[in-house]
């Protein structure tokens, strides 16, 4: 056993399932998408290389930069909206002393319901006529207002669902890592006379800013790779106004066939999640101290 | 145990089990994947249709089974199925568009050619018109049944505030007026899918412009930005600017807008004749229940070229992935799906059971004799009438017109956008597909 174990190849021949797989449906598909970017190619017939074309075209085309503005958008309202809420509602439970549980579970639920099922749940929240939204509205006097094609409130209406979805899977995180901090530590704090606002600002929210910061780090990924939820409630309208890159490729990608396009467009969105990744790493999450009780 | 006994046990155990499995897969059946659109209850008895076919195909073809694969028509016909044709992995038969969907395909030589088969089976002059499943003189799918669009209205509502079906599009805007100004949306829409919008725009330029304009965007004859189109859609963005469409319904799915007819909140509502079967059944119409007339979008003053014609057609059907020709069995289960589809019995029974218009010559006794409804009848009536017939402008242009089409809809609907630099973004787009523009 020892011999196997001392032999290297062995070690080749456990890593090579997971390395097939790897190489399968990650390095094959990113090596093809990034051939077939810098080709004219209509998916059916043969490919002719087209060289920068197809980034030309994208970086000319003012329905891509309104795309690539959405998703901008949804990074924007993840972290300085999204993130707050996830910090204020985990402080909050974490301070509950009855049915904890229940409400960890309440805020969890929507996380691991389908994105199409909530997508439909909250079409008919912002009905025109019927949804709660205007109900509530109408009923204390204020004009209904058309969530979902108006171009002013669409891509708002989508990014409050994407948030709805996702706010308790992050809290449930965040909770873990506040319920993680020795009691000892918020007690002296309680002891020496600190307000509760300053032991959740000057203690608890700087020890857990680790945890924050992968949040942080989710959120932007999440963002980058939204396409269902803007399929299922607006399919990228009124008019494109809620077009992501995502559903752009999609659109000009599958739809017009023009898988050629469509792929130099898949690249784009990994080179754009790259950099702003390095950024967000630079910038940011280095900075934060590890911090160890 | 000696080596040389297990050596040879282990040889015939494999020996017996290889020779076993080649004789199973000798008998093996085969499985078709059958791709359709009727999803929901509005299309019930076209899938009830479909099911009885298949299980006569099943007695006919023994050793070959099938599966039923349901998806949303748009979802198959702009990704689902362009995806399966990029790699080749296409179901045996699937719901097709005529047009540039099937020419695209047969470029690729992913569809099997039907011309042999309908030779064979004697159907070669059995169908009204396979124009848009033709490419170069082959047949590559086959129109499932006919449909022509038109405007749904409640003849309840007509009969007590006294109005009459309007005879020119002045008339259709002063009938417009009256149900507005009853508290009620004149015409019932939702316009979340971009087609539903254009459906009307469709007829409403080709009144304008003429119902062969369309024909002439690819081929650079005739422009999307000319005087007669801006009119039309100056037209339209009139209507919803007079707020002749419900408010927010650039946000709902297609079928809300029968239900907005059906709950009374809208009087009329342009459609394909597809949608009539909705109106005879009392599950779906409730208390609208074959209280629903049909006329075609009505003649416009100054308009040019036919007033009359109706925008309508055999594009939707079936189509066949060109590798069944490599599998005997599965190429016997498409002749004989073919041959039990494709029938007078069908074409009645689907014209009965849901107002799908024939797309064959059935003849004229059975056609006269078929218990269809009252709003069926107009619809005939109103295409019996019609000087002739258009396609829809989605089998005649390029995909990237139709995006820029689509968006330009919805932008206008949005007041986001004039008419003229609505159809100058969209002619941008159809002189780039015309060109082959190099990406």
């Amino acid at each position: 056993m020892n011999k196997t174990l001392r032999n290297p190849w062995t070690y080749v021949l456990f890593l090579l399932p997971l390395l097939v797989l790897y190489i399968m449906f990650f390095v094959y598909p990113m090596i093809s998408a990034f051939t077939t970017g810098f080709m004219k190619w209509n998916g059916l017939t043969e490919p002719h290389f087209n060289g920068l074309t197809n980034f030309k075209h994208a970086f000319n085309d003012d329905k891509f930069w309104q795309s690539v503005f959405n998703n901008g958008k949804f990074i924007l309202f993840s972290v300085f909206v999204q993130v707050p809420i996830i910090i204020f509602f985990s402080l909050l439970i974490s301070n509950v002393k009855k049915l904890r549980g229940l409400y960890k579970t309440a805020v969890f639920v929507p996380s691991v319901m389908s994105t199409a099922v909530i997508g439909i749940l909250w079409s008919f929240i912002y009905e025109p006529d019927i949804g709660l939204f205007n109900l509530i509205l109408t009923r204390i006097g204020l004009q209904p207002v058309m969530w979902l094609s108006d171009s002013h409130w669409a891509m708002f209406s989508i990014l409050l669902t994407n948030a709805w979805q996702w706010t308790g899977f992050y809290i449930v995180m965040v909770l873990a890592a506040i319920l993680s901090i020795p009691r000892e530590i918020d007690e002296a704090a309680i002891v020496d006379g600190a307000s509760a606002f300053k032991r959740a600002t000057k203690i608890t929210v700087p020890l857990i800013m680790p945890v924050i910061s992968v949040v942080i780090m989710l959120s932007i990924a999440g963002a980058m790779k939204a396409a269902d939820i803007i399929i299922v409630m607006t399919d990228g309208g009124p008019g494109g106004i809620t077009d992501v890159m995502a559903t752009y490729l999609i659109k000009y990608g599958i739809t017009n066939a023009k898988y050629g396009y469509g792929n130099s467009i898949g690249v784009l969105i990994f080179l754009f999640s790259l950099i702003l990744t390095a950024l967000y790493q630079v910038l940011f999450a280095r900075r934060v101290e590890r911090v160890e009780y | 145990m000696k080596k040389s006994v297990l050596v040879s046990s282990l040889s015939l155990v494999l020996a017996t089990t290889t020779v076993l499995s080649t004789a199973g897969a000798a008998t093996k059946t085969d499985t078709i994947v059958i791709r359709h659109t009727q999803l929901g209850e509005a299309k019930q008895q076209r899938l009830n249709i479909l099911k009885d076919v298949l299980a006569r195909v099943s007695k006919e073809v023994p050793g070959v089974k099938y599966k039923l694969d349901g998806v949303d028509s748009d979802v198959n016909r702009k990704e689902k199925l362009r995806s399966e044709m990029v790699v080749n992995k296409a179901p045996a038969i699937f719901d097709l568009f005529g047009g540039t969907d099937t020419q695209l395909y047969v470029e690729a030589n992913r569809l099997l050619d039907l011309t042999p088969i309908l030779k064979e089976l004697g159907l070669s002059n059995k169908f009204i018109s396979l124009d848009e499943f033709k490419v170069n003189g082959k047949v590559y799918g086959l129109p499932i049944g006919g449909y022509q669009e038109g405007y749904f209205y409640n003849k309840d509502y007509f009969k007590a505030h006294n109005l009459s079906v309007p005879k020119t599009l002045s008339e259709l805007e002063s009938l417009a007026a009256t149900i507005k100004k009853d508290g009620k949306t004149p015409f019932a829409q939702a316009s979340k899918a971009a087609w539903v919008p254009l459906m009307t725009a469709n007829t409403l330029w080709s009144r304008y412009a003429g119902p062969d304009i369309t024909n002439g965007f690819t081929t650079g004859k005739t422009k999307w930005n000319s005087t007669q189109m801006v009119a039309a859609f100056t037209k339209y963005q009139d209507w919803v600017k007079k707020g002749y469409f419900k408010q927010g319904e650039l946000g709902l799915d297609y079928a809300e807008q029968r239900n907005q007819l059906i709950r009374g909140e809208a009087i009329m509502m342009y459609d394909g004749s597809w949608a009539s079967s909705v109106f005879s059944d009392p599950k779906q119409a409730g208390s609208l229940t074959n209280k629903v007339g049909y006329f075609a979008l009505p003649s416009v003053s100054g308009g040019k070229g036919s007033q009359t014609a109706v925008n309508g057609g055999f594009s939707n059907g079936y189509g066949f992935s060109s590798k069944v020709k490599n599998n005997k069995q599965q190429y016997a289960f498409v002749k004989s799906f073919i041959k039990n589809m494709y029938n007078d019995e069908m074409q009645i029974r689907g014209l009965e059971a849901d107002g799908v218009l024939p797309s064959m010559k059935v003849s004229s006794s059975k056609l006269a004799n078929a218990k269809v409804s009252g709003l069926v009848k107009e619809i005939i009536e109103v295409g019996n009438k019609a000087s002739g017939a258009f396609p829809a402008f989605d089998s005649l242009v390029q995909p990237d017109v139709n995006t820029a089409l689509s968006e330009g809809i919805q932008k206008l609907i949005a007041g986001k956008t004039t008419p003229k630099a609505m159809l100058d973004a969209v002619q941008k787009a159809q002189n780039a597909a015309n060109s082959n523009e190099d990406f």
